[in-house]
């Protein structure tokens, strides 16, 4: 969440953790009916940017900030005294004659099954040994007082709500800029102390910036070429026919009305 | 028997210009005049004495150009192409590739007998 936030002017809002951001470019085409081969840029509406953002705060954040400092603490866990101990278990072998083995000479059988018990020599971690008492030392962040970190970031998210003031938003090293918070929403899950998570809806303002600029003087309308009299052409005959094939195309001979461009 | 109105094309264009002609007896002002922005030609049709019959109709192929017309010539005016573009036309193709054409009274009665 470090490089998450949400900068104004005077400050920034660094939540936790960012649980989901999403960002919505859209535009609204019109509804209605445009002439056949008009701009369409012109009918077309660029609608504002929009944010939405889930953000969770703790009590207790992941990282060094206002109100905590880093502290070392330590900590202790039983342990034993390492060493080892040694022990000699005795092998009852001459109970054990496997048939197969029969074949072997008597000799090699005496070796193997005969003779006094053999006894097995062992070694491994002293384990009787008392229990003593080891530290851990380790970095934690400590208060050195109660900050009630998840309603503050509440207030100051409400403030950027109440107040409008532009903000820019950064997710993922990409930054919206002129946003304003237009809803926060706290929520408070049940069976969870120390957190909440907010959802934070923000809108772009589109800026114009106006100026003043000299034009050149306007050119004056060219009056209409005025043509004398000229009567119509008659059409080809292959003119003739194209025409004709788009009069019956329109279905206009047969009375069909149809929703024509102006 | 089908007409085709006298236009300005190719390198003769100028973008608004005023052209009377004779249909079915009765002489009209056509006064043609080209939108640089939309790209597109209209035409306005007004009697000699300066009534307006038609104004500001827009030039596209293949639709019925005068069905917004009130009184004026009582047959058809229709563009129609002569490739098979049939994209509105531009500055100099009124009169080149895509023609104005009218069809007459009598006619259009017998191709709706016809059909």
């Amino acid at each position: 969440m470090a490089d998450d936030l949400i900068q104004f002017d005077g400050g920034a809002l660094v939540a936790d953790m960012l649980g989901e951001a999403s960002v919505t470019d859209a535009s609204e085409p019109t509804r209605y009916a445009i002439e056949d081969g008009s701009l369409i840029s012109d009918h077309v509406i660029r609608q504002p940017r929009t944010l939405s953002l889930t953000l969770v705060q703790t009590e207790t954040p992941v990282s060094e900030t206002t109100g905590f400092a880093r502290a070392l603490e330590s900590l202790s866990y039983p342990t034993r005294p390492t060493g080892q101990q040694r022990a000699t278990v005795p092998i009852r072998q001459s109970e054990f004659r496997p048939a197969p083995l029969l074949a072997l000479s008597s000799g090699i059988q005496s070796l193997l099954f005969g003779g006094p018990a053999k006894e097995l020599k062992i070694a491994g971690l002293k384990a009787d040994g008392p229990l003593a008492s080891q530290e851990l030392k380790v970095h934690v962040l400590a208060a050195g007082a109660p900050v009630d970190r998840v309603n503050a970031f509440y207030q100051q998210l409400l403030g950027l709500l109440e107040s409008a003031t532009p903000v820019i938003v950064t997710v993922k090293g990409q930054s919206y800029v002129d946003l304003v918070v237009t809803s926060v929403t706290r929520t408070d899950s049940g069976g969870q102390v120390g957190k909440a998570s907010f959802a934070v809806e923000l809108q772009q303002i589109a800026t114009v910036e106006t100026q003043t600029i000299e034009l050149p003087p306007v050119p004056r309308a060219k009056a209409p070429k005025q043509l004398g009299p000229k009567p119509p052409a008659e059409t080809k005959p292959e003119q003739h026919e194209r025409l004709r094939s788009q009069f019956v195309q329109l279905g206009l001979a047969t009375g069909i009305q149809q929703e024509l461009p102006e | 028997m089908s007409l085709i109105l006298p236009t300005l094309s190719g390198a003769d264009a100028v973008e608004a210009y005023d052209q009377r002609s004779q249909l079915e007896g009765v002489e009209y002002l056509f006064q043609f005049r080209y939108n640089l922005r939309r790209e597109l030609w209209s035409f306005s049709l007004v009697a000699l004495d300066g009534t307006p019959i038609l104004t500001g109709q827009t030039v596209h192929v293949g639709i019925p150009l005068n069905r917004r017309a009130v009184g004026g010539p009582p047959g058809l005016l229709l563009a129609i192409s002569e490739t098979d573009d049939l994209a509105s036309p531009t500055l100099y193709e009124l009169g080149g590739r895509v023609k104005l054409c009218y069809l007459t009274e009598a006619e259009l009665t017998e191709l709706e007998a016809g059909t």
